[in-house]
């Protein structure tokens, strides 16, 4: 009988998409520590022999400059047609793996495409509609300060200080037409109110906004749902340094408990407080009773 | 690169860390800091030589605390308030021989519309049918800051249960009555989300000490608990700990606060490099 032995080799891709390993991490690997590093670090495995990879991730955790490192060197290999490969990658879905095998890097993108999507958190509860405006709807709030603070903005670029004159002219004036407040990251990264101007139409009893100053969005705003909405679209604001006007609509709980089908325009705009785009300045206007007549047809 | 190096003698094995799995996407902002404090407590653990077990059959988990004289209550105990798989797990702290040092317990509530006053009032957070279940003239009432306070937690929230520290690691024998309190805030957090964490216990725990040794929870009065089994026991407060605490730990374990320690607290090695 003839026996053959293969050296099976293991690569991690760390978070920040670079070779890592659990060794310089704990000195010594083991399986809870692989699981740990996969699931909870977002690691990317890669075990190997010759030129057939077996690839595990986990979407639920795996970070971003991971994947597009895991991509890159997939394309880079496949670029060199004298040496075929083959890859069989595996992603775990919080109860089972699933996974797919093919010899392009397209099968394995598209793969990747869809199980991400899975991993992703939902943007805003299922019952808020939201839908992106071009940013001149802002215009349409009818309120001049709005306009300043936009073309403050565009003019700074990236860095319009959360002081700006502009920007304490809009809190100061926009008292009957416009809420507004200002959002930021505090020092555990919590999305917290700096300032809350609210409207005449705002939903919040006084009781309720009096608390909202320097308190988490997630926590005080008493619609739960409706303040991790609002956490996730100031952070993607504060990510992306773009801002964004939106069409939101649903159903909204006020602070005495009742439900009301609303619907309202909001302008999410960066400012810079101690760092770049750490903070967003938020504008909503008009909280009008949704078009019932409209929904039904 | 930060290190977690563990000395040779450590375990073999690591299931809190194991147990962590992907951390809940409310705590996405705090991924990093979570993990690392994870990895850092790992490491402490590792340097005395001691385990942190988690147990997510409840059966097993309560034998294990009623073994060491500390009562069960109801929300462990499968027969009178059954849990969903994974809706619950203890922490089991075991020395380097293997033996218990420290216990606690984490069980997710889903109160669905109701709120947790209202669990509390009918007895629903102890009993899964509280009229055929409860003791004869058991009575709980709720009012004032712990009602005012209950009446506005809905949908999910975290008991803490189940905690009890070996009689020779309290006080200066170890810093474990820190320590498990956090890391079963830890792993609630990491598996359910940003939720409070609550328990009701007697009223001692207004005391200023006890509370710094649970971790300086908020304290809402008042609770009377009537059981006519225990008549000399009734009063009792709602202690909470809000959704962000266990992150705020984190922080403070990654700055050398409350590391874990046996004996005397370990003040010669930071494992974490500064800005943390």
């Amino acid at each position: 009988m003839t026996f053959s032995m293969i050296e099976v080799r293991t690569r991690w891709i760390g978070e920040e998409g670079r070779d890592a390993s659990p060794m310089d991490l704990f000195g010594k690997v083991n399986d809870p520590i692989a699981h740990f590093v996969l699931h909870t670090l977002g690691w990317i495995r890669v075990n190997y022999f010759g030129q057939t990879y077996e690839v595990s991730l986990d979407p639920r955790s795996v970070r971003t400059a991971a994947v597009e490192s895991f991509v890159a060197w997939m394309k880079e290999m496949h670029a060199d047609a004298t040496r075929p490969w083959l890859v069989k990658i595996s992603a775990f879905t919080g109860r089972d793996w699933i996974s797919v095998t093919d010899t392009a890097p397209e099968g394995i993108i598209a793969f990747l495409d869809r199980i991400l999507e899975f991993g992703k958190p939902a943007a805003v509860p299922e019952t808020l509609q939201v839908r992106q405006c071009p940013l001149d709807r802002a215009a349409g709030f009818g309120v001049e300060a709005v306009n300043t603070v936009i073309e403050r903005w565009k003019a700074k670029g990236q860095g319009l200080p959360i002081d700006d004159p502009s920007v304490r002219a809009l809190l100061a004036t926009a008292k009957s037409g416009c809420t507004v407040k200002i959002l930021s990251r505090d020092n555990i990264g919590r999305i917290v109110f700096g300032t809350y101007t609210p409207s005449l139409t705002t939903l919040w009893s006084r009781d309720s906004w009096g608390r909202f100053l320097g308190a988490p969005v997630g926590e005080v705003v008493p619609d739960r749902a409706l303040g991790s909405a609002v956490e996730l679209s100031a952070r993607r604001v504060m990510e992306t340094g773009r801002a964004t006007v939106e069409t939101w609509e649903g159903p909204v709980l006020s602070s005495t408990g009742i439900i009301a089908d609303l619907a309202w325009d909001r302008l999410t705009l960066p400012l810079t407080s101690h760092e770049p785009n750490d903070a967003v300045l938020v504008v909503t206007h008009r909280l009008t009773p949704v078009d019932t007549d409209r929904l039904a047809s | 690169m930060y290190s977690y190096a563990s000395p040779t003698n450590a375990p073999a094995t690591y299931p809190f860390l194991r147990a962590i799995d992907a951390i809940h996407p409310e705590h996405e902002a705090s991924r990093d800091v979570m993990s690392r404090a994870a990895m850092a407590l790992q490491s402490d653990l590792d340097r005395y030589g001691y385990t942190l077990d988690v147990v997510t059959d409840v059966q097993v988990f309560t034998d294990i605390v009623s073994s060491v004289g500390k009562f069960v209550p109801n929300a462990f105990d499968p027969k009178m308030k059954p849990a969903r798989p994974g809706d619950i797990f203890g922490l089991v702290l075991r020395d380097a021989e293997g033996k218990v040092a420290a216990t606690n317990g984490c069980r997710l509530y889903r109160l669905g519309v109701t709120t947790l006053a209202d669990h509390l009032a009918t007895l629903a957070l102890f009993y899964a049918n509280p009229v055929e279940q409860m003791a004869r003239g058991e009575r709980l009432s709720i009012d004032g800051p712990a009602n005012d306070y209950a009446m506005t937690v809905d949908d999910k929230a975290i008991w803490v249960g189940c905690f009890w520290v070996r009689p020779d690691l309290r006080k200066a024998g170890s810093n474990a009555s820190y320590v498990l309190p956090f890391a079963a805030r830890f792993l609630g957090a990491a598996w359910w989300g940003r939720l409070i964490t609550f328990s009701i216990v007697e009223s001692w725990a207004r005391k200023q000490v006890a509370q710094k040794r649970l971790g300086e929870p908020d304290v809402y009065e008042h609770i009377r608990w009537f059981r006519p089994h225990i008549p000399d026991r009734t009063d009792m407060v709602l202690m909470v700990t809000e959704p962000d605490v266990p992150v705020e730990r984190c922080h403070k374990y990654l700055r050398g606060e409350g590391r874990f320690f046996v004996g005397a607290p370990n003040q010669t090695e930071r494992v974490v490099s500064a800005g943390d």
